[in-house]
């Protein structure tokens, strides 16, 4: 039965349905536990759904949804990050008082879009998916409606990424013209050489692709756009919707990788080398949290293209573990910025002054994940760092992998600034602390993980 | 030149210049007058290429919903200039220019791509799909509930989510949530 394969993706619907209408009818004072905790439980079950799909490859719907362990893996990996994205949510939506349904379940749609996304190889399907994904965003990053600064990212991400989307969808129709298919594997198929529609046609949906990435020189509005969007809704634009794009880059990449090996690839390697550099060398001069995160995203989807310049099994497999660290340190970061926001700190660096000595786990953790999105041994982030490394040297790309051991040592100075600020910068703590449970354990377990793949990074490619 | 040729040419010429229009237009109003016309126009060659369903389709949707919601829009803003319309500054002058200039080179290169081109057998444009059959609403309905199933109800959830974050946004302040 088809819709088996659909499992995951129909728990999501349905959740999103049921946290709408619960939201009728439960009291005021209990709609923001209704709608977080069917959130929980909806995603619980996705992930349980995926879980069970996880050794499947097979094609269902005429076609449209195609069930892989590569796909699985990612859902599995939007599960627990959607899990965490909830907990980090939870006291800021309160606090705010946001429409806590309309936030879950818009936060729901994106990762039913995401789901899609990664689990489809015909274009049509896919686009639909990235159109989901995309309006949920560009509400959620509106979503602080007294904000001006939210408005005003909410509306730059609204107009960019549809121009992107345009583009995407034009690049869509000169394959479709040129082939008579939306399906991937038949479009490939049907190509002898890098025939000129085909060559518009992939580069005009790859710089879609590469828009909504946020690679350089695609890059401008990400900044923008992820400073003025509420602080879990940053998160999740860096660990979410950026991984479901990558992904599905990524399949179109390795379906054209022989037709389009000249043509293609170099940009991407040009693309990858430019996004590593302007986004460390831009994040050395910002002082907003969530800018130098934005710029930092940047350069790590830098480092991620790299993987897909490469296309070795070596590089995906590296690709696995760089995504899964790199969204616990980037998850576990952001969980602290919301906490520091909550006692009204602000979201500057020097909001963490004094961190180290009010909330010593919070401090230690900052450490942990600063070190591993620099990549420093025993961290997680070292391994996704050296298996890249080796993946890039062993295809003899020997300037690639010093550009990007100098890019980490550049990255070293921003993220040492905010090290500084939390342990040997001091300032008072004027409101008094409030702890906040939620926030910790999603730091306890991105510490886990970051950790833990340090010493083992094989349970990321199971 | 074939009359269909002729058509084609005249109809794109309509669109390109009713889009400028509607991106020039000093009064918002003319600008959505200028992007009804451009809806009917495409509603045009889609008629030329026989896809007489999906014209239909496109004068019903476009002109008889999103046209009128348009100028229900404009005519409740109450504005009638594009407001804040400021004149381009000095510095930023060189930058409108050379994005220009690399927009025209880009749209001249796709040009000069396509018209050597050769659409190969296998193309949409020569597949057995008959028109009579690609007009046909069993053919079109077949396609959305048997093959495109799936995007065709993601979309529905799509516009419903879409439908309610644009609520959250645009509600009142004042409104009890």
């Amino acid at each position: 039965m088809q819709y088996k394969l659909l499992l995951p993706e129909i728990t999501l619907a349905a959740g999103i349905l049921a946290i709408i209408c619960a939201d009728l009818v439960v009291a005021r004072e209990s709609r923001r536990q209704t709608a977080f905790g069917l959130g929980l439980l909806t995603l619980t079950i996705y992930l349980m759904a995926a879980a069970a799909l996880g050794g499947v490859t097979e094609h269902a719907f005429a076609g449209h949804l195609l069930v892989d362990p590569w796909g699985s893996f990612f859902k599995l990996f939007f599960g627990v990050t959607g899990l965490l994205l909830l907990f980090l949510s939870y006291s800021y939506v309160g606090q705010r008082s946001l429409a806590p349904a309309e936030f879950v379940a818009l936060l729901l749609g994106a990762y039913l879009g995401m789901s899609l996304m990664v689990s489809s190889e015909q274009l049509l399907t896919a686009y639909v998916g990235l159109e989901l994904v995309s309006l949920t965003s560009y509400l959620l990053a509106a979503f602080l409606r007294q904000d001006p600064l939210s408005t005003e990212a909410g509306l730059k991400y609204f107009i960019l990424g549809s121009v992107a989307s345009a583009t995407l969808l034009f690049g869509i129709s000169f394959l479709y013209g040129y082939t008579g298919s939306l399906e991937l594997a038949t479009i490939a198929g049907s190509l002898s050489t890098g025939e000129g529609m085909v060559v518009i046609g992939s580069l005009l949906f790859l710089c879609g692709l590469l828009f909504k990435l946020a690679a350089v020189p695609f890059h401008v509005w990400a900044p923008d756009a992820l400073q003025g969007a509420p602080t879990p809704i940053t998160a999740f634009f860096s660990v979410g919707s950026k991984v479901a794009v990558l992904v599905l880059a990524g399949r179109f990449i390795s379906h054209f990788s022989g037709v389009l090996a000249q043509e293609v690839h170099y940009y991407l390697l040009l693309v990858a080398i430019g996004s590593m550099t302007v986004g460390n060398l831009v994040a050395l001069r910002q002082t907003n949290l969530k800018r130098l995160m934005a710029y930092s995203s940047i350069a790590h989807i830098g480092y991620l293209l790299v993987a897909y310049f490469l296309g070795t099994p070596e590089a995906y497999a590296a690709l696995r573990v760089y995504v899964g660290v790199y969204a616990a340190a980037n998850l576990g970061i952001f969980a602290i910025i919301t906490w520091t926001e909550s006692q009204n700190r602000g979201i500057e660096i020097d909001s963490f002054r004094g961190l180290g000595r009010v909330q010593p786990l919070f401090g230690l953790a900052l450490g942990v994940f600063v070190f591993s999105l620099v990549g420093i041994p025993p961290t997680g982030g070292f391994m996704g760092k050296l298996l890249l490394f080796m993946a890039s040297v062993q295809e003899a790309h020997y300037i690639l992998a010093v550009i990007m051991v100098l890019n980490g040592v550049l990255s070293v100075v921003y993220y040492y600034r905010m090290l500084r600020s939390a342990f040997f910068e001091d300032s008072e703590w004027i409101a008094p602390i409030t702890k906040n449970a939620a926030l910790e354990a999603v730091v306890l377990v991105a510490v886990v993980v970051v950790m833990v793949t340090g010493v083992w990074p094989g349970w990321l490619q199971m | 030149m074939s009359l269909e040729q002729l058509l084609f040419l005249v109809v794109a010429a309509v669109i390109v210049l009713a889009a400028l229009g509607a991106v020039f237009a000093r009064r918002i109003m003319h600008a959505a007058l200028c992007a009804v016309v451009v809806f009917t126009a495409v509603g045009g060659i889609y008629a030329i290429i026989g896809s007489y369903f999906i014209a239909v389709a496109q004068v019903l949707i476009y002109i008889g919903a999103v046209a009128t919601v348009l100028v229900f829009a404009v005519m409740l803003s109450g504005q009638k200039d594009i407001a804040g319309g400021s004149p381009i500054r000095r510095q930023a002058r060189w930058k409108t220019v050379l994005t220009w200039a690399a927009f025209v080179v880009g749209l001249v290169m796709v040009f000069q791509f396509t018209l050597n081109l050769t659409v190969p057998a296998s193309g949409p444009a020569n597949a057995p799909m008959a028109a009579e059959s690609a007009t046909s609403l069993r053919f079109l309905g077949q396609l959305l509930f048997y093959d495109y199933l799936l995007p065709f109800e993601v979309i529905s959830l799509l516009l419903l989510l879409v439908l309610i974050g644009a609520v959250v946004i645009a509600r009142k302040e004042s409104d009890p949530q």
